[in-house]
């Protein structure tokens, strides 16, 4: 569903945090691989589990969400 | 079917070479295999129709259904494997993505299984076709609902061999 596209900073997120794709699964009641696909951007969560998600790393929504890409790192720096 | 531990998947995974449930390749030849398996276990009504009554029908029925079976705990055994043991996990234990998958596959299989069972009424209409009464052996008969049976259970595992994507890795 490229249409619907949702782009998400788990895996920025987890990799800033230190956390393992399994500590995140554990931590949230999900399987392991689902972490991967949602970082893969392969499946959408549902709204309870990207609120869970968000309060997991203690950021806004939006923050681990968007219905834009996110820009690169740097990124801004570079055009001034 | 017995919900499996954590480490029985990982026992059962150890005893086939990762790229037979790994790979979208391995899944799909499995997924093939599925399909001969089934072939056999429709091909037993036929065969029941044309050797029975009698005991070469009935021996013919045994080894076929012998072979199926064999046939399907391999491709099963693939499929445990490729989703780490969802497939056998009751739906109250999966997470909303497994859920949604297995709800796709389950909605594809549904559409695949009423496709078979219409071509298979269509085939008994097309036999009995030239005749109002139809003489069928016992064997065959039961066969045959056994056939429908075992498809209802096997297609929505041979569409997860065929449709399920490649898992991402640990990390």
């Amino acid at each position: 569903m490229t249409g619907e596209a949702v782009h998400n900073r788990i895996a920025v997120l987890r990799a800033e945090r230190g956390v393992s794709r399994r500590q995140l699964a554990d931590a949230l009641g999900i399987h392991y691989q689902t972490v991967g696909y949602l970082e893969r951007g392969e499946y959408n969560p549902s709204l309870f589990l990207a609120l869970k998600i968000a309060d997991f790393f203690e950021v806004p929504m939006e923050v681990v969400f968007s219905l834009h890409p996110f820009p690169l790192l740097g990124s801004e720096g570079m055009t001034r | 079917m017995n919900e499996l531990s954590p480490r029985q998947v990982e026992e059962l995974k150890s005893t086939m070479p990762p790229a037979w449930y790994g790979t979208r390749r391995g899944r799909r030849t499995a997924a093939g295999m599925g399909v001969a398996a089934l072939a056999l276990v429709w091909a037993i009504p036929f065969t029941s129709w044309a050797l029975g009554p009698g005991s070469t029908a009935s021996w013919t029925t045994l080894g076929l259904i012998a072979a199926a079976l064999l046939i399907y705990c391999g491709v099963l055994a693939v499929l445990v494997a490729a989703t780490d043991g969802a497939v056998t996990r009751d739906e109250r234990k999966l997470d909303e993505r497994q859920l949604a998958e297995r709800r796709r596959i389950d909605a594809v299989a549904h559409r695949v299984s009423a496709l078979m069972l219409g071509t298979a009424a269509l085939l008994v209409a097309a036999f009995g076709a030239t005749d109002h009464v139809l003489t069928v052996p016992t064997l065959a008969a039961f066969m045959y609902v056994g056939a429908a049976w075992a498809s209802h259970k096997v297609i929505p595992h041979i569409v997860a061999c065929w449709l399920l994507p490649d898992a991402p890795g640990d990390e």
